[in-house]
């Protein structure tokens, strides 16, 4: 049996992308996300800041939740209660979500270096459709489908091992930086069978490049008063 | 308005057991603030253990590695994803974490344990044991 969010969550696994460092250095952007998940819903708004060694997401709704990456390490600190978890993982911790906004900027969208090679293309109207194929060890993922208009990712689709279609993305109203097309908007699904079982829609806004992060950002560290809970996964 | 009979009998019951319920020593704020964690440690836990599945590719480490195969599957914590914890509390990441680790792992577990019995068939049937 196939989980699909599950595998959804396989792939972005494998899509953990790293901005070029010819592209961009840091990036920050005001964040809206509204997720569906089943029979509940949960919207959260914050902000983002992103290096390539370090990135914070700052929550503001529905609490106050800062989530700080590095490398494999993962801190999530709530100022308010002034506590923290700090996870250290096996593998490689990467920021939630936000792989959909800076994957269009990397080279092939990361799917080369991440062991991926084009099946196929072709081209419909002014949509250009490039077809993936996914390593052989990933024997459960399937075809990864890019859709591309005028140089902007405009849509993508995960199909599982079995040919069945298990997400969607769509991509909209791109900011452009240097050669690259950032999206604004991002609407994601997941399906199981016939049924969309998850929908996340993100937007981005007061999007910032190459902008001298402060300190308080870069430096990051918590508080010298804050109790602090370790987790190992 | 004169209230009946049985408000008055029932009413000490009432009260008595409220007393009885609050803990004297603690104000009721933090009463509330304490049931509110546990309830969201809670519920992280029981969103965790649904959203552990496993991965079946433990089976072929069963049936490639025995008992070993199982016993690393039960030893190796899962981990859960981070996006399950944006915007959520404290106590609520502390009990998602704990019931996808507790779950995930019985899960594999299990997945290994089953590839090991069906490796311990198939030599069986082949006649390995004769």
């Amino acid at each position: 049996m196939i989980f699909p969010s599950r595998l959804f969550l396989l792939f972005l696994s494998f899509l953990s992308y790293s901005i070029s460092a010819t592209t961009v250095k840091t990036i920050s952007a005001d964040l809206d996300r509204h997720l569906k998940k089943g029979s509940t819903e949960q919207s959260i708004s914050g902000h983002i800041y992103y290096t390539d060694k370090k990135s914070i997401l700052v929550i503001n709704k529905p609490l106050s939740q800062w989530m700080i990456f590095e490398n494999n390490r993962m801190i999530i600190y709530y100022p308010a209660e002034k506590n923290a978890i700090r996870i250290i993982s096996r593998d490689p911790l990467s920021m939630p979500f936000f792989q959909t906004f800076i994957g269009p900027a990397t080279d092939n969208f990361g799917l080369a270096a991440k062991g991926y090679s084009i099946s196929w293309n072709e081209m419909k109207q002014d949509t250009l459709f490039i077809h993936w194929k996914p390593p052989r060890e990933t024997k459960m993922l399937g075809e990864f489908t890019v859709m591309l208009q005028k140089n902007r990712l405009v849509s993508t689709e995960q199909k599982a091992s079995d040919g069945q279609v298990i997400s969607r993305s769509f991509f909209a109203a791109h900011i452009r930086h240097g050669n690259s097309f950032f999206p604004r908007s991002v609407t994601s699904m997941i399906f199981s069978g016939k049924d969309t079982v998850v929908i996340e829609s993100i937007t981005y806004s007061n999007i910032v490049f190459d902008r001298t992060l402060p300190d308080t950002i870069l430096e990051f560290s918590l508080p010298v008063r804050t109790m602090v809970k370790d987790i190992e996964w | 308005m004169r209230l009946k009979k049985p408000f008055f009998s029932i009413f000490p019951v009432i009260l008595a057991a409220t007393i009885i319920a609050i803990p004297v020593s603690l104000p009721l704020a933090d009463v509330i603030n304490q049931q509110s964690a546990m309830n969201q440690f809670a519920v992280g836990k029981l969103d965790g253990e649904r959203d552990a599945k496993g991965n079946p590719l433990w089976f072929l480490a069963g049936a490639g590695c025995g008992c070993f195969g199982a016993g690393f599957a039960f030893l190796m914590k899962p981990s859960p994803d981070a996006q399950s914890l944006v915007g959520k509390s404290s106590d609520y990441v502390l009990g998602y974490t704990e019931g996808y680790k507790n779950k995930g792992r019985m899960k594999n577990t299990s997945y290994a344990c089953a590839g090991w019995a069906a490796f311990v068939a198939v030599y069986a049937v082949a006649g390995g044991f004769n």
